[in-house]
């Protein structure tokens, strides 16, 4: 059927099945925008448009109820915007334009729908204030924001609109000897984002790909007792059926760490037994979704369905069943005593790189442990001595464009358009699978619609890649949205104790920390994220006396992997509210109890040396640290010893806080590279290895170009993330971005500045000492001056040195850790169990903010993640092992409804040697804060300590002891009598 | 996949093409509910309500009259709904549902959560059915087409019943209109919910509409939903609220809590949702008490 409608002004007829959605016909008639982040279930909008001038979801829409109808997409606002005499197609409306300069776009996959929901608020509300963007875009889900700037972005447009001169609002800009560093700029890739232009895998791909749909197993644990895939195979328009039968038994982690990894190699592409429920079972390659999904349904499996194992508790237990019961095989450090005599061949085998304390047979996936001075004597110096659990369940980091990847043929080459954090890592993991020379292969990273580390994974990257190897054919895979709840990787549930020793006069003595973790099914980082929540917390204070353990359990539950803060969520929760929890039984104010045992500048954190990733770590100084400012200011803003009262009733009102810190990438095992090349006119290509993922590292490493060679930021082009066209890197995780990406960049634009310079005494006659470079793209000598596009034209003449080109590497043996303070005030109602964040202030040291509001967007997109954590969020298992939530309906990911009263973030400057230009990393470091310090604001508010995320009423409730009658705590009354009869 | 759509242009043609097509034929409203991958394995014909006129929303002489297909936004925009009504649409999904769902899918549907049943009972909200009419070309269309004009919709081809009616037996035709008394003076309304993010479903509701007759509680009516499978009225709890002066919150959340039966699900422990449906009870109470304070001084 073919559907008449306007579409953004012009009457278009949109072909449709009947039972097409108008998500997939306007996809159809070229409206990339029209995003699908909840696969039809309505819950996320980023398939909405403008019908008849109101946001609608088009996954809710039948593709016929729109006949005759007028529907405009985002584009229809640059449409509008352009419409003079000469159109530009680039030419941004006045509230994309605002959007752009907010920094409210990050990794544009929601953009176009919050665009079209502010201007459907804007057409019929000139003036809004906060509650009625608030109601304008309640349906409009973003997981990289945080929202705060959406109404900043919005009022301005509505006042520009009015007063064509109306200035943004003022944002705090830094280092004032600096002309870009530290301002105000343009995400470089935001105008495409605000237009809907083509940026993602999905608008890559081309009519006629194959489709990848993957049989999940119905069982937690089991085997593949047989499996019959004939009939699938026959239906036509299937190209191939994988199994474990038909694939390549070589065995791999799908982890993307620098390699040698510390996770185990215990995954192959299919294995013949089965560890989680949604685990491959059979992949269909077939010419439609359509067709692929219906050979599904023709697979016939056979399983042996085994115990499963759900928690650390059942993994612990005597007996328990095992999860990996293979071969153990080491590539070094095989302890003499191994022993596969009880291996079960089904189970595949698993290769170490080296020994990470693992033991298999007793579902431990890795361990470690260490300290510094002496516990023991520590906790007998102790007046005082408080031993907590902390613990906290699967969350998922639910970036709203799924995992995704398309494959595809060019020569003898695969090209794997990826959503990845990590390429090189990726091409690597892909060669060794494929078991071809990485040079057969190109990874090129697309721009991705979040991340959040599930992204640093291989999860479905091998299997498309090895049918397009196989088939020649194009292939896409796509996770739904259940899928990835279920079979992409979750943040680690841990249970962490923590033991404080303290003197009556608030000197920690003694700390004892041990986490615990659930890896799931597979060890993807199953050292290193246990490990991370006590390295990103211990440091915090300074103990003469400390020690650790860090394990992790295999299970039959989701697969855990990476997820922002990578642990140190976690630790952060337990230790921090730990010290609240000690705080009290000392009766100290918290916040004296902070300032006494903080880490400070010039401290040297010796702990760090026994928490390598793998191997042996560096003590490290701290050499910045902007926790006295944080601290004081978050204790004046919130106005901290003073007790509020709510006026109601049943409602109390509570304060808390917490410090934070993260690192600025690896040092020691990171590296990355980046290429400046000079054009014909004087511009710039910038090739940098790094990894944006809407966090603005592009415009960050532009930035810092910019800034050393005196040229504007649009004089460079980015490419970057492509393992054919820019040099390595070892992708974006561990908070490497800005540190390691930007410290390449900054030092291939160093580089270029001398070959400039060199250039210039040729063209001046001047010594290299008489010259320096000037903005705008001019090297001035004491006698004249030339302009880059000068020496570009001579440099590439005939007669010339040749282009100049300028590669450089960033490694660093030293480490910049970004420190911050959490301030939350909460109003907890004793009657519901509902807490409502009332103000939520979060101080972030990241030394030089290099892009500011960039940074404020990706603290307020951290925080609000981790609200989500800690009040709303949890994958729910039933007794098998299958989650009982894996869609936006059941698990609760909060939206710009959910925003604290008052949420503000702050930068705090701090002078650091060793980033560019002084900047340290800033986002991971903003999941730290908000569970400890909801649950302190918790306690001071209605005395209880919620010990386990996230406080839900219910949590609350019982916690309250509100749930220990099934009547209720009124008891029998004349009412109830009368109500009985 | 569904497989056909279907856009008639008269209620009569609809009710045909639903006798045609059969049981697995669905109406489709707004869609919010009908096309989400959330009822997934809809495979059957789609019968779009969108061409029928069903969009109109009148005051009438002691009612409003809503058009199944009067959206969620529409109600919650117009001054003539009772604010009761308006409020609860208000909580149904987001701005960008509301924009697509309707007061008629909404009751089609009949989801055990969502605010907006449980405030059209205590409203004592009565719906018009169009029933097919075997054996005419066009059924019951003379009759519909009165009805659709503001006649009485007691016709031969049509019927009105309660909402509490249709919620305990399901609806027979097609929806056409809902009637919504205009709430006599004095009387007060209050409703109260648990969710656990500002967009999430209603996952408990309470809704109560009440008198005053000095300081006790005239034709007080207790509605919740989420407790089981539809939005129910707490009759036990109205009869034993009726002429009493308003206990105390404690007293009612006893007696609420005596008369639920929740089940436990994903959403919450039954001792959960049985102790949170007395509280919101109580408090919805309470705020009606006070609304019937106020709507004596407007």
């Amino acid at each position: 059927m073919t559907v008449r409608v306007t579409l953004d002004g012009k009457l278009r007829d949109l072909a449709a099945a009947p039972g097409d959605n108008l998500r997939e016909a306007l996809v159809r008639a070229g409206i990339l925008s029209a995003r699908n982040g909840c696969n039809g279930e309505g819950s996320c909008g980023a398939c909405a448009v403008l019908v008849e001038g109101r946001q609608v979801n088009t996954c809710l829409l039948v593709a016929g109820q729109v006949e005759g109808k007028e529907i405009r997409t985002v584009q229809s606002l640059s449409a509008a915007a352009s419409a003079g005499a000469v159109r530009d197609p680039r030419q941004l409306s006045v509230l994309q334009a605002a959007f752009v300069e907010s920094g409210i776009v990050q990794c544009g996959y929601c953009t176009p729908s919050m665009l079209t929901a502010a201007q459907e608020l804007l057409e019929r509300n000139p003036d809004p204030d906060r509650e009625h963007i608030v109601d304008a875009l309640s349906g409009t889900f973003c997981r990289c924001t945080g929202y705060e700037q959406v109404f900043g972005a919005i009022q301005t447009a509505a006042r520009r609109l009015a007063d064509p001169t109306y200035a943004p609002p003022v944002i705090p800009e830094f280092r004032e000897d600096l002309r870009v560093v530290g301002k105000r700029a343009a995400k470089v890739d935001a105008p495409n984002f605000v237009r809907g232009g083509r940026a993602f895998v999905e608008d890559r791909v081309p009519e006629r790909t194959c489709h990848i749909k993957m049989l999940g197993s119905p069982h937690a644990h089991a085997y593949i007792k047989r499996i019959d895939t004939r009939a699938a195979e026959r239906l036509p328009g299937v190209v191939a059926v994988l199994t474990h039968l038909n694939t390549p038994d070589i065995v791999y982690g799908s982890a993307g760490q620098g390699f040698p990894e510390p996770s185990p190699y215990d995954r192959r592409m299919f294995g013949q037994k089965l560890r989680h429920v949604g685990d491959r079972v059979a992949a269909v390659v077939a010419e439609t979704a359509e067709i692929a999904r219906q050979a599904l349904e023709l697979i016939d499996v056979e399983y042996e369905v085994l115990e499963p194992v759900l928690t650390i508790e059942d993994a612990r237990a005597p007996g328990a069943p095992i999860v990996h019961n293979g071969e153990l095989a080491f590539v070094t450090g095989a302890p003499a005593d191994l022993d596969n005599s009880s291996a079960d061949p089904r189970d595949g085998q698993i290769l170490y790189q080296f020994p990470i304390h693992a033991d298999p047979r007793r579902n431990l996936a890795a361990s470690v442990s260490g300290g510094i001075g002496d516990v023991v004597r520590g906790f007998a110096e102790a007046d005082v001595i408080l031993e907590r659990e902390y613990s906290g369940g699967s969350v998922q980091s639910t970036p709203l464009e799924p995992h995704i990847v398309y494959t595809k043929m060019e020569g003898d080459r695969l090209v794997i358009h990826a959503s990845t954090q990590v390429p090189w890592h990726l091409r690597r993991i892909v060669a060794r699978i494929l078991d071809v020379p990485e040079t057969r292969i190109r990874v090129t990273k697309e721009r991705t619609g979040g991340a959040f580390g599930a992204k640093q994974d291989v999860v479905l990257e091998d299997v498309a890649a090895y049918a397009t190897w196989i088939t020649g054919r194009d292939v896409l895979f796509r996770y739904t949205r259940e899928e990835e709840f279920i079979a992409s990787r979750t943040r680690h549930p841990m249970t962490i104790r923590v033991k404080l020793g303290a003197r009556r006069d608030g000197t920690l003595v003694a700390i004892e920390m041990n986490a615990v973790a659930n890896t799931g099914p597979y060890g993807a980082h199953c050292l290193t994220v246990p490990m991370n929540a006590c390295s990103k917390s211990l440091p915090l204070f300074l103990c003469d006396n400390v020690h650790f353990t860090a394990s992790a359990y295999y299970s039959n539950v989701a697969p855990s992997g990476a997820y922002q803060g990578y642990g140190a969520p976690q630790g952060a929760f337990a230790l921090q509210l730990a010290i609240c929890e000690m705080a009290a039984e000392l009766g100290m104010n918290p916040m004296d109890f902070l300032e006494k045992n903080r880490v400070r500048e010039g401290a040297m954190l010796e702990i760090l040396k026994c928490l390598g990733e793998g191997r042996e770590g560096i003590p490290q100084l701290v050499y910045s640290c902007g926790l006295d400012q944080a601290l004081d200011q978050g204790r004046r803003l919130l106005d901290w010893n003073r007790r509020e009262e709510s006026g109601e009733v049943d409602v109390r009102i509570g304060k808390g806080v917490a410090l934070v810190q993260q690192g600025s990438g690896l040092p020691g095992l990171d590296s990355a590279n980046a290429t400046l090349t000079m054009n014909g006119d004087g511009t710039f290509m910038l090739l940098s290895g790094g990894a944006d993922l809407g966090t603005g590292l592009d415009t960050l490493t532009s930035k810092l170009a910019a800034e050393v060679l005196c040229a504007r930021i649009e004089d460079f082009a980015i490419t970057s993330g492509d393992t054919d066209v820019t040099p390595f890197d070892t992708g974006a995780y561990a908070s490497s971005g800005t540190f390691f990406s930007g410290g390449a960049a900054l030092n291939a634009a160093r580089e270029m500045k001398r070959k400039i310079l060199d250039a210039a005494t040729e063209l001046l006659g001047e010594p290299a000492e008489n010259l320096e470079l000037v903005f705008p793209s001019t090297v001035r000598g004491k006698t004249g001056r030339v302009t880059y596009d000068a020496i570009a034209r001579h440099t590439q003449s005939g007669t010339g040195r040749g282009q100049l080109v300028a590669t450089a590497h960033f490694i660093a043996d030293k480490g910049s850790f970004p420190y911050g303070a959490h301030f939350c005030q909460v109003a907890v109602n004793t009657r519901t169990g509902a807490v409502q964040v009332q103000k939520y202030y979060a101080l972030q040291d990241c030394g030089t903010p290099i892009n500011p509001e960039l940074a404020l967007g990706q603290v307020y997109g951290g925080v609000l993640k981790t609200i989500g954590h800690a009040l709303y969020e949890e994958m729910v298992y039933d007794d098998a092992g299958r989650c009982l939530n894996p869609n936006f309906t059941d698990y609760k990911v909060p939206g710009i409804g959910d925003l604290p009263d008052d949420f503000r973030a702050v930068l705090i400057e701090t002078d650091d040697p060793f980033g560019p230009f002084g900047g340290k990393s800033i986002s991971e470091i903003a999941t730290n804060g908000a569970a400890p310090a909801i649950a302190a604001a918790i306690h001071d508010a209605v005395g209880v300590w919620m010990r386990d995320w996230p406080f839900t009423p219910e949590k609350i409730l019982s916690a309250l002891g509100k749930l220990d009658s099934t009547t209720g705590s009124a008891g029998r009354s004349d009412l109830a009598a009368r109500t009985a009869g | 996949m569904t497989r056909e759509f279907h856009r008639p242009a008269t209620i009569a043609a609809a009710l045909t093409l639903k006798r045609d097509l059969g049981a697995a034929a669905t109406f489709l409203a707004g869609g919010t509910l009908v096309n989400s991958s959330r009822f997934s394995g809809r495979t059957g014909p789609l019968i779009s309500l969108d061409g029928l006129d069903l969009g109109r929303l009148e005051a009438r002489p002691g009612q409003i009259a809503l058009g199944a297909g009067v959206t969620l936004q529409a109600l919650v925009e117009a001054p003539v709904v009772p604010a009761a009504l308006r409020q609860a649409a208000l909580l149904v999904g987001n701005r960008n549902i509301r924009n697509q769902a309707t007061i008629g899918g909404q009751i089609g549907a009949m989801e055990p959560h969502g605010a907006l049943l449980p405030a059209l009972l205590t409203l004592e909200a009565s719906v018009v059915e169009a029933l097919p009419d075997d054996g005419t070309a066009a059924p019951g269309a003379a009759d519909l087409a009165r009805e659709m004009t503001g006649g009485d919709g007691q016709g031969r081809s049509s019927r009105v019943r309660s909402l509490e009616a249709v919620l305990e037996s399901g609806l027979e035709g097609l929806l056409c209109w809902v009637h919504v008394p205009v709430p006599s003076g004095g009387r007060g309304s209050g409703l109260a919910r648990y969710a656990r993010t500002a967009g999430d479903l209603s996952l408990l509701h309470a809704a109560v509409s009440l008198g005053r007759d000095g300081d006790r509680l005239d034709r007080p009516i207790v509605a919740v939903g989420g407790i089981g499978p539809r939005a129910v009225r707490l009759a036990t709890v109205e009869q034993a609220l009726a002429g009493a002066v308003l206990p105390a919150p404690g007293e009612i959340a006893t007696a609420v809590e005596g008369a639920v039966d929740p089940r436990s699900d994903v959403r919450g422990s039954a001792r959960f949702k049985r102790y949170m449906a007395g509280v919101l009870v109580a408090d919805a109470l309470a705020r009606a008490w006070k609304d019937t304070f106020e709507e004596a001084g407007r």
